[in-house]
């Protein structure tokens, strides 16, 4: 009656959540660090991206269990399982850092727009709408289809890699051989790196993701191979943009304050083509994240409230759902709109609250994922629990260390 | 007289709506009139002096129903029928159900109404009605007065076959000891916030809360606040903001409902102005099916539970809103006639998902316990293998932008 087994079919029914989440976490955020990172500091910090996509692999992979084996979303577990205090407060920073990370996306969006000549106050609200039609009057299978389409512009960057002729060497030399300077910047640059490839927003999403496509506990094998991939892919991205700048800026001692810099400075060092496919990458990007953030935010939001989020409903009976997705749009958007405002403050400060929450949140996640009474049989093992720990302790490492180089400075 | 479509002013015990159109469903009967009543009209009379007396609750002709039904009205120190437009209530609060508590405000007084089927008569005052997040965390003390722990969790079982489900045991946490599970009737008093024991608490010393259990017993701070529930009269996903419970005049605690309200979420913040602003909804213990794991597996192994006495729609409504382990073992806890009933009221997407996870044999008997024309369209339905296996992406039916309601189902 029935066909099991890791199938072909099998496997696409599963892939998404993983894949998703991942991509997305080569936001114009997490674009901007790798460049700056690959600018700044050339090769050396390679070894940083690996040990995050490491910790992308492990963190992603349980909040997919989680939301498997408990049909339940992340934030809505953190209330059930710490309460409606430490959840309120969970939810409010990751709602706070949500908006700025959504203003970061439309600001790759109007960043990369303007390189082709456009202004932002066409690209932006434009942006705003399409993605809000996308997300909210579109099919899913569809929108799912055209997501991951999108995410194939992160090719792009893959190619602007190759353009820039970078020294393979070098580059293997810093991925496996860790190096590091014990100064303020690297500090801040290692943490940005670890905090925008291991997003919360990505987790949360990851997790209602899993819940929504309605994953069994029997697809877990293929669903980890779904998040691998997605994890792996949004490292080799990463590894790309780090060598394209490493190969062309670095090498030419030229530093960058976005990605937007890192594609025009690219031209005159990689050619048009790499400028150009560096800028499409970027747009895609925005455009990805900027669906799902709104929405992921809606699905916290609305977890934590414990209503449906049912956009098939009229307004009335949806409408914290509606509210949620609406504001965290609008704000974002019109942030971006304010002519003179600092979004560079803006966007730091959203890396650094994005960085603070990431600690709460994994140990959440480490103490559900070890609770037999939420998990059952899928609990995480002593030493699960072990692996998980001493990657909660590197991100916490790296904050601390942020935070006492900078109260130094 | 309360004018057509007045706006609640639900109290944090109080449910949204006057929707007691609905009344007269306990646990089972699915959903009420009012999903159907449209503009009908129900009318509250004979309310009279005293607190807690009894009314009755007509629902109009143009509901097709007829229903009376018997409520509380606190206070009703005075002559005040009620009049309330049931399309309006439903629109504007919990929909197609009624709960327990209710209040409306009519001439600016506070009126509490109280659905005589579902809510205990005891409970004729908020002082009546206990809150479990209030109740947890509360001082334990021996019967010397001496402090032994803190009042962590209370269970019950939900093995009765009838009548109202009362608190068993209490778990007591201890500082530097093991924790107590004390049954409630070794409780000597319960006021102030102090529960003292009346016997050696030594006799109730547990290893762990896992083995000390009864199989029909939950945990309702574990089991129950703060989980995810699925309200079968509203036909809908709430989460548990609080458990009500209510003294009976034997001294015991006797489970009423869960809030689920926001109103409630805001009020455990401490945000009490913000939450007496929020809108307050509740729902009937009666009508709710638990799906947190021992919750689920328990009301699933117990006769008497909302999930047993659902008819096809309510069972198409339920295994809809489950995810989708959970739904495989409702249905394959139906007989297969009961099971190709769902299937058939269900949506073919629900029905597919479902019927995929369940093992060839269960699926084969479900299957042939449909009529033959339906028999042999699930048949070729299940025989191919669909990249996506028929699974629908987003339980809350965002995508595409239609409906998924049982067929025939009210809504």
């Amino acid at each position: 009656m029935r066909r099991t087994g890791l199938t072909i079919g099998a496997l696409l029914a599963v892939v998404g959540p993983g894949l998703l989440a991942g991509l997305s976490d080569d936001d114009p955020a997490g674009i901007t660090t790798y460049s700056v990172l690959g600018a700044d500091h050339g090769y050396r910090l390679l070894w940083v991206l690996l040990l995050s996509t490491i910790a992308l692999v492990l963190f992603h992979g349980l909040a997919a269990r989680m939301g498997v084996v408990t049909g339940q979303g992340l934030i809505g577990l953190v209330r059930q399982r710490y309460g409606v205090r430490l959840g309120g407060a969970v939810l409010a920073t990751l709602v706070v850092a949500n908006v700025g990370t959504t203003c970061a996306e439309f600001a790759g969006v109007a960043a990369g727009f303007e390189i082709f000549g456009i202004t932002r106050y066409v690209s932006v609200p434009a942006a705003a709408a399409v993605v809000s039609l996308l997300v909210l009057r579109g099919s899913f299978h569809r929108v799912e289809h055209l997501l991951l389409l999108l995410s194939t512009v992160f090719l792009a960057y893959v190619a602007s890699g190759f353009l820039a002729h970078p020294d393979w060497g070098a580059a293997a030399e810093g991925l496996f051989v860790p190096t590091m300077p014990l100064d303020t910047d690297t500090i801040a640059i290692v943490t940005a790196t670890v905090g925008t490839t291991l997003a919360p927003w990505g987790l949360s999403f990851i997790q209602s993701y899993a819940v929504d496509k309605k994953l069994r506990t029997e697809d877990l094998a293929l669903e980890r191979i779904d998040v691998v991939t997605g994890a792996v892919l949004t490292g080799v991205i990463g590894f790309f943009v780090v060598v394209a700048c490493a190969a062309t800026l670095h090498r030419d001692g030229r530093s960058i304050a976005d990605a937007a810099d890192a594609a025009v400075a690219l031209q005159p060092l990689a050619g048009d083509a790499a400028s150009t496919l560096f800028a499409v990458g970027l747009i895609g990007a925005a455009l990805l994240a900027a669906s799902l953030l709104p929405l992921s935010t809606a699905y916290s939001v609305c977890e934590y409230v414990g209503v449906e989020a049912a956009l098939d409903d009229p307004y009335d009976e949806a409408k914290t759902f509606y509210l949620s997705f609406g504001l965290v749009t609008v704000l974002a958007a019109g942030v971006v709109l304010i002519p003179n405002v600092p979004l560079v403050t803006i966007l730091v400060a959203t890396q650094v609250l994005n960085a603070v929450l990431l600690i709460p949140l994994l140990l959440a996640m480490i103490g559900i994922g070890r609770d037999e009474d939420l998990m059952g049989r899928f609990a995480v093992g002593r030493s699960g629990t072990a692996v998980y720990g001493l990657t909660a302790a590197t991100v916490v490492l790296c904050v601390v260390a942020l935070g006492l180089t900078s109260l130094v400075a | 007289m309360l004018p057509d479509g007045e706006r609640n002013d639900a109290g944090p015990f109080a449910a949204a709506c006057t929707t007691i159109v609905g009344a007269g469903a306990g646990a089972g009967a699915g959903a009420g009139a009012g999903a159907g009543a449209g503009a009908a009209t129900v009318t509250v009379t004979g309310a009279g002096a005293g607190a807690g007396v009894a009314v009755t609750v007509t629902v109009g002709a143009a509901t097709g129903i007829g229903l009376s039904d018997a409520v509380w009205v606190e206070p009703a120190d005075e002559e005040h029928p009620a009049r309330v437009n049931a399309a309006s209530a439903t629109s504007q609060s919990c929909g197609r159900y009624r709960f327990s508590l209710m209040r409306r405000r009519i001439r600016g007084r506070p009126w509490r109404i109280l659905d005589a089927t579902t809510v205990p008569a005891g409970i004729r005052h908020a002082a009546d009605v206990l809150l479990l997040s209030r109740i947890t965390g509360q001082d334990v003390r021996g019967p010397d007065e001496q402090s032994l722990g803190r009042l962590v969790d209370l269970t019950v079982s939900l093995a009765e076959q009838n009548g109202p489900t009362h608190v068993d045991r209490m778990l007591v946490r201890r500082d530097g000891a093991r924790d107590l599970l004390v049954p409630w009737t070794a409780v000597r008093s319960y006021r102030h916030g102090i529960v003292t024991l009346a016997e050696n608490p030594d006799a109730f010393i547990i290893r762990s809360i896992a083995d000390a259990l009864q199989p029909d017993e939950i945990l309702l701070t574990r089991d129950v606040l703060d989980t995810q529930v699925v309200d079968i009269a509203g036909q809908r996903l709430a989460r548990v903001a609080d458990v009500v419970l209510t003294h009976t005049t034997d001294g015991r605690l006797e489970l009423v409902g869960a809030e689920v309200g926001f109103g409630a979420v805001l009020r455990r913040l401490g945000l009490t102005r913000l939450a007496a602003r929020a809108r307050a909804d509740a729902v009937a213990w009666t009508d709710l099916h638990l799906t947190s794991e021992r919750g689920h597996a328990v009301q699933l192994a117990t006769p008497r539970s909302a999930v047993h006495h659902l008819d096809a729609r309510g069972l198409a409504v339920l295994i809809s809103r489950l995810d989708t382990e959970s739904a495989t073992e409702v249905l394959a806890a139906k007989a297969p006639a009961v099971a190709a009933d769902v299937v058939r009221v269900s949506h073919p997407v629900t029905a597919e998902r479902v019927l995929r996870a369940m093992p060839d044999t269960a699926a084969a008997d479900i299957v042939a316990a449909m009529p033959a024309d339906h028999a042999a369209h699930w048949r070729t339905r299940l025989a191919h293998s669909p990249a996506l296996r028929g699974r629908r992406l987003l339980r809350s039916h965002v995508w595409p932008r239609r409906r998924h309601n049982p067929r025939g189902a009210n809504t």
